[in-house]
């Protein structure tokens, strides 16, 4: 196991009787791109706002690049870069300006780096325009300059393609890539663009109703979702065994509800059908399945919500 | 806390409101000594330059509500442009940042006091006739910035308690207004009425209005030279500025950053 970058530890926050995220366990290890998927509510940016000082956790620990306690959390941070919802600036400012002052702010060294974070994120044209004159996107971009400007360690991004021209996504993505590659950058990512999220993750979190249902692997979930005959059977079992008999294979899983799926056979159906018939068990439904992660976040959470 | 207040001074400096504010203050100081200037043609050495210096002791109370304008200015609208959360995210402690808010507004309003008083000085040196009491009327301006300097620290850190606690700056402001400016008259209110009912609560009542920050400058002009004015002024003003930000960062240490 590599180095933990961000673990929480039974992470809470509750707003009276609401909880808006419970118990939620989280671990980050370096170089990972972890997208965290849920639905609106799901808790999402509870969980970044706790993790950037935003908002006081009602219960739970953090643990920040190995620092847990208050001062060690707040000297972590400035390892961070991050951009929760909507990029916020002083509007009389102009991108520049804004830049400058949070680099003065942080004590970042370098005047140089405000204008090589502008060219990073393609607002280099308009630095000397004022932050009120800014569209979302490019809003969104001078969010991502904030973020990038510190050469963060850890990215913390809360819905950042939000207003992003199909060019501005494909050249964040680009982006959040290259800095994942070049400088090993550990990258948490909510999205509800979850094709989107597919492009960059190496890593998941999948949030309901404030709880952490699971965290599974890239690599893992593109296994489980790779594509099947999802069979409907009256005897799970015997189909199984049939299976194994008939069609020597092993690929398969039985779900609940006398369901299996067979990972080969996908372009033959009717071998399978016919080996299932013979070994009489009964086909009530058959369905060629190749889930995504939209799939597999909609399977998880029970039912076909709107991620 | 150095780089912040760097950041602080730029950001601040860059800000309109701060040159209009200051603009709009020196111009109606340039137009009152002009109106002087032109009443001495008329009435020749009706208002001397001693006599201008003089004239600030009467307004003294107008430092309660310039540290309004120079708490709005340093706040710069955080909760409308929800900008605190550029701070907090990366790990710039809290109490830093109040203080270093507070820091920076006392640091504008000494820099535009002496600026402003600077210019009405100079106007009143350059277009009022002088009578030989210039410098006493110096003297006597010094000692009631003495005494009026802590006193307009506590109000500083008062309306940084509203600006940090309440959402919207106007709210902010006017709640900063009423507690400097109508707690003592209600209060005053308050001991009158229960004078004859309940003679000792009347007393205690005027012994807290002894501790309001507007109390020190009441009726200053005859208590110039009065040390005990001084002394008074800085226990009272420290008192407030102590206990306001103490209060503030313990609900700013609380509060939600969105």
């Amino acid at each position: 196991m590599s180095e933990p970058i961000l673990v929480t530890r039974g992470l809470t926050k509750k707003y009276g009787a609401y909880a808006a995220a419970e118990d939620v366990e989280l671990r980050l290890e370096k170089g990972q791109i972890y997208g965290l998927v849920g639905r609106n509510g799901a808790g999402k940016t509870t969980i970044i706002r706790m993790l950037t000082a935003q908002t006081v956790p009602t219960s739970g620990e953090i643990e920040l690049f190995g620092e847990t306690t208050e001062k060690g959390l707040s000297a972590a941070r400035a390892r961070l870069g991050a951009m929760v919802e909507i990029p916020s600036f002083y509007p009389y400012l102009t991108a520049a300006e804004n830049l400058e002052y949070y680099r003065r702010q942080r004590g970042i060294p370098g005047r140089d780096c405000v204008s090589q974070v502008l060219e990073q994120v393609g607002l280099q044209g308009a630095g000397k325009k004022k932050f009120k004159q800014f569209s979302l996107g490019m809003k969104q971009r001078l969010g991502l300059a904030l973020a990038l400007m510190n050469h963060p360690d850890l990215l913390l991004l809360d819905e950042p393609i939000n207003g992003l021209d199909p060019e501005g996504i494909v050249e964040f993505r680009n982006l959040l890539l290259e800095l994942n590659r070049q400088r090993e950058t550990t990258i948490l990512i909510s999205s509800h663009i979850l094709s989107e999220l597919a492009n960059v993750a190496t890593h998941y979190g999948f949030l309901d109703q404030g709880h952490m249902l699971e965290q599974i692997s890239a690599q893992k979930l593109r296994e489980k979702c790779r594509a099947c005959l999802q069979l409907t059977v009256d005897d799970a079992a015997r189909a199984a065994l049939a299976l194994e008999q008939r069609l020597n294979t092993r690929e398969y899983e039985v779900l609940p509800g006398n369901v299996l799926r067979l990972y080969e056979f996908q372009d033959r159906p009717q071998i399978v059908t016919a080996a299932l018939m013979e070994a009489g068990v009964a086909l009530i439904g058959a369905e060629s399945k190749n889930a995504d992660l939209e799939d597999y976040f909609l399977g998880l959470i029970g039912g076909v919500r709107h991620a | 806390m150095l780089d912040y207040l760097r950041a602080e001074c730029y950001k601040l400096l860059r800000r309109p409101y701060l040159w209009i504010a200051l603009l709009v203050v020196g111009g109606l100081e340039l137009v009152l000594v002009l109106l002087w200037a032109w009443i001495n043609c008329e009435l020749p050495n009706n208002m001397t330059a001693s006599a201008g210096f003089t004239m600030v002791l009467y307004l003294l109370s107008l430092g309660y509500y310039a540290t309004a304008i120079t708490s709005d200015i340093v706040f710069s609208d955080q909760y409308k442009y929800n900008t605190l959360k550029n701070e907090v995210a990366y790990g710039i402690p809290r109490v830093r940042i109040y203080l270093g808010k507070l820091f920076a507004s006392c640091l504008l309003s000494v820099g535009a006091c002496v600026l402003l008083l600077g210019w009405y000085a100079l106007l009143c040196a350059l277009m009022l006739p002088g009578d030989g009491g210039a410098l006493e009327a110096l003297k006597m301006l010094g000692f009631a910035l003495l005494c009026a300097f802590p006193v307009w620290l506590g109000s500083q850190a008062l309306y940084l308690l509203c600006f940090f606690s309440i959402r919207g700056n106007t709210a902010a402001t006017i709640l900063g207004i009423c507690i400097i400016a109508l707690l003592g008259q209600v209060l005053t209110f308050l001991s009158l009425l229960l004078s004859m009912p309940a003679p000792a609560l009347a007393d205690c009542l005027l012994a807290v209005h002894r501790l309001l920050l507007t109390s020190p400058l009441e009726n200053f002009t005859s208590a110039i030279w009065d040390w005990s004015r001084v002394s008074w002024a800085w226990l009272v003003g420290a008192g407030w500025c102590v206990g306001t930000t103490a209060l503030g960062l313990w609900r700013f240490s609380r509060k939600e950053i969105s």
